[in-house]
């Protein structure tokens, strides 16, 4: 889909659902719901155009939901119309109209045909709220300049498809991942009660077109990972994450926060040697500790879902064959779904549970987009420079992917079912070492459980100082920022106090 | 300074990888997700080289190997590429990375999230603000199969090398600018400066009469402003006047005007 049929798509859409939206039946819709008609049509107009196949499909949905007659009836003297400016209307549409007309009066089905369905979602995923403004406002001065074309748009020369070849491929860790349920990754905005698949924009270089794409991100992968290396880290080493200072467990955890001067701070190069050392797990991950802004050594991919649209990407590294013999490229692409086939809206509902004493709960229905289950996607990490990173730090990726691999879940609603997947060990590309054991870094985490408690409780890598605090020897570990003191029993490893972190939720500063 | 010092034993064999044969070549990163991108930085190779080159030599990250050399101080990191001196700098002959015409900017939102149940916070947990807060980034991505680097340098290095380029642009740690390969092919027109007289990269401006005049160059394809001029391009130590290419989505850089 080129941006030019973007453009004058979404300003036809636009023009007819402000045309459909002037039959709005008022009276039909009722006082109540009529206050918030123009957030509603914002919120449902995604959903809709997700879960039909066509444009047309997509208008009769929309008139459905808010009641709207098209056809001539004994309320509507003709059926609904969209005026269209005469430049957004397909000269082959133009013919039977005058040219001094600077509306064009486009009947709506007629209207429909000039709008390209996978125009219609790209535009509408990107800014519903625009339509539904455009829609239920009344006509503005310059607002067909919202729809004008770009300079990059007025490029028409023909594209010619373009494929890699002879790629000098990055050393990375790949495998497919096969979907054993539904799998849900939630999108950027909210719409209404349904939650759909994470989609983004996509380029072909075969086609030239945009389209698209559900994609899982890196991101949202690392943040998942992240969660269990160390969930299984605090698990060998029988500690609690509550028990951590807690801005020491939200680095671990999530990454840290840049506090103020992080950036500027002093570089402690003890400290930054301290973790990577003490914890493989940190050298992986990384994030802001101690005012350290540090690299983690692991990049982890998008997935990229194997569907006819993703073929371009996906012929390169999966290599598919048959028989023995490869595929080329456009067996590959004709054999793969569209990516709109692999997905489905699934209704749950929340039950309000009346029956039941002191319930006031209210009952709900909604929907979530979903990947079908038996999909599949394409996966890779890679660890940077990896000649020179630390035996641990792989064992650790390694003991990890096995405990993944057993227990795979990914993407979101893990608790209702969604996300369980199924997969090959990952494979090492070429000129790449595979990872080495497991055990290695097991049985290091085992002979050093004291040392990575104490780092993992704020100790060693900073000012540190013992005390006694009612009768208990403990550490006391400063400078945390926020945070402020925190109080550790050295023999437990289990905060004592929390002494300006208390302190400082009371004052309300947390 | 105590910096190099305790560095010069790899600094004297990363030696190794300055050019020794060089020739006009064609880079061209296929990516496999959507690069960072806010339309006035532009996307440079010779950052991903360095980091390729620090990693193999030392083993470590650039972060940790530069802890303490000094934010202003550049040091001269050889890579394959070939330099010339204009105006008395240093300029690498590497173009800017450029887009086809069907690439289209977009937006990456990136989330990061406290892990409220996890952490031992007594009373209330406040994640709207304060070092727990969750955030929704948006992130300027420009979404594109490919981004073309013009260059002169030593291919059979650039070839080595180019195995360990993983990502291009910020974030890509987290998913984006994920290099899912390199081409090496040779470039007739030799673009690493200058195409048809357009600026294909950001050259200090010198009045000598020579091809990077001011004057020399074909007007309206480049723009005037100061900007850094050798990688690492976060490093204000090399900021000069410059005349840059005119960068826009969906037009070659030659043409962008």
């Amino acid at each position: 889909m080129t941006t030019a049929k973007i453009q004058s798509s979404s300003a036809i859409l636009a023009y007819l659902l402000r045309g459909l939206w002037e039959r709005v039946n008022l009276d039909r819709i009722g006082a109540n719901r009529r206050r918030d008609l123009p957030r509603e049509l914002a919120d449902a107009i995604v959903p809709l155009a997700v879960s039909q196949r066509s444009s047309l499909g997509f208008v009769r949905a929309i008139c459905d939901r808010f009641e709207i007659d098209v056809t001539e009836s004994s309320s509507c003297a003709q059926a609904a119309f969209a005026q269209i400016p005469r430049q957004f209307v397909p000269p082959d549409l133009l013919a039977t109209f005058g040219a001094d007309q600077a509306a064009i009066p486009l009947r709506w089905d007629v209207a429909t045909t000039a709008i390209d369905f996978t125009a219609l979602r790209i535009a509408v995923n990107e800014n519903a709220n625009l339509f539904a403004t455009f829609a239920t406002m009344p006509p503005a001065a310059g607002e067909e300049m919202v729809f004008a074309p770009t300079v990059s748009s007025a490029v028409t020369a023909p594209w010619a498809a373009v494929l890699p070849k002879r790629l000098i491929t990055p050393r990375a860790f790949r495998t497919v991942w096969t979907q054993v349920g539904p799998l849900a990754h939630g999108h950027d905005e909210k719409h209404g009660n349904v939650i759909l698949f994470r989609r983004e924009r996509a380029v072909s270089p075969v086609t030239g077109e945009q389209y698209l794409a559900p994609f899982l991100a890196g991101n949202a992968i690392r943040g998942a990972w992240r969660d269990q290396i160390f969930g299984r880290l605090f698990q060998m080493l029988d500690v609690k994450s509550a028990n951590l200072p807690p801005q020491r467990a939200h680095a671990l955890l999530a990454g840290g926060s840049i506090e103020a001067g992080a950036d500027s701070a002093g570089v402690n190069i003890p400290a930054r040697r301290d973790a990577r050392a003490k914890c493989p797990a940190w050298d992986l991950l990384a994030g802001c500790i101690d005012q350290q802004i540090m690299r983690g050594l692991l990049r982890v991919h998008d997935a990229t879902l194997v569907c006819r649209e993703n073929a371009w990407k996906l012929h390169g590294v999966l290599a598919p064959e048959v028989d023995g013999s490869q595929l080329t490229i456009e067996e590959f692409t004709a054999a793969l779904r569209p990516a709109d086939d692999l997905t489905q809206l699934r209704l749950a509902t929340r039950h309000a549970h009346r029956d039941l004493p002191g319930s006031d709960g209210s009952q709900m229905i909604f929907n979530t987009e979903v990947i079908l289950a038996g999909a599949q996607w394409a996966h890779s990490f890679q660890i940077i420079g990896l000649d020179g990173v630390s035996e641990l730090a792989k064992s650790c990726m390694a003991d990890f992917l096995v405990t993944f691999r057993a227990d795979a879940l990914i993407g979101a609603g893990n608790a209702r079912g969604f996300g369980r997947i199924a997969f090959d060990a990952y494979v090492p590309g070429d000129g790449e070492a595979d990872l080495p054991s497991p055990e290695i870094y097991r049985s290091w985490v085992a002979n050093n459980a004291d040392e990575i408690r104490a780092w993992l409780m704020g100790g060693a890598s900073s000012s540190t100082e013992t005390t006694t605090i009612a009768g208990v020897k403990a550490t006391v570990t400063k400078g945390r920022g926020k945070g402020g003191k925190v109080q550790h029993d050295l023999a437990t490893g289990e905060v004592v106090a929390h002494v300006e972190t208390e302190a400082a939720h009371e004052a309300g500063a947390l | 300074m105590s910096w190099l010092v305790d560095n010069a034993g790899w600094l004297a064999r990363a030696a190794r990888w300055a050019p020794r044969t060089v020739e006009p070549l064609h880079l061209r990163a296929w990516l496999s997700s959507p690069v960072t991108w806010d339309g006035s930085v532009p996307i440079t190779i010779e950052g991903p080289l360095q980091f390729a080159m620090i990693g193999r030599e030392t083993g470590r990250l650039p972060d940790d190997v530069f802890n303490g050399a000094g934010r202003d101080t550049l040091i001269e990191l050889p890579i394959p590429i070939a330099d010339v001196t204009i105006g008395e700098r240093l300029i690498a002959c590497a173009s800017w990375g450029a887009a086809p015409v069907i690439a289209i900017e977009a937006v990456r939102w990136r989330r990061k999230r406290a892990r409220e149940e996890a952490l031992g916070v007594p009373g209330r947990l406040l994640i709207k603000g304060g070092p727990f807060k969750s955030l929704n980034i948006p992130v300027g991505t420009l979404v594109t199969p490919w981004l073309d680097f013009y260059v002169r340098g030593d291919r059979a290095l650039l070839e080595d090398l180019c195995r360990d380029v993983q990502g291009l642009g910020r974030d890509s740690t987290r998913g984006l600018g994920t290099v899912l390969g390199i081409e090496i092919s040779s470039d007739p027109d030799d673009r690493s400066l200058l195409y048809r007289g357009a600026p294909q990269r950001a050259l200090p401006i010198v009045c000598d009469g020579g091809n990077y005049d001011p004057r020399s160059l074909t007007p309206d394809t480049w723009d005037e402003r100061e900007t850094t001029t050798r990688a690492p391009y976060w490093k204000q130590a090399s900021l000069a006047l410059c005349a840059v290419p005119i960068v826009s989505v969906g037009l070659p850089i030659a043409e962008a005007a």
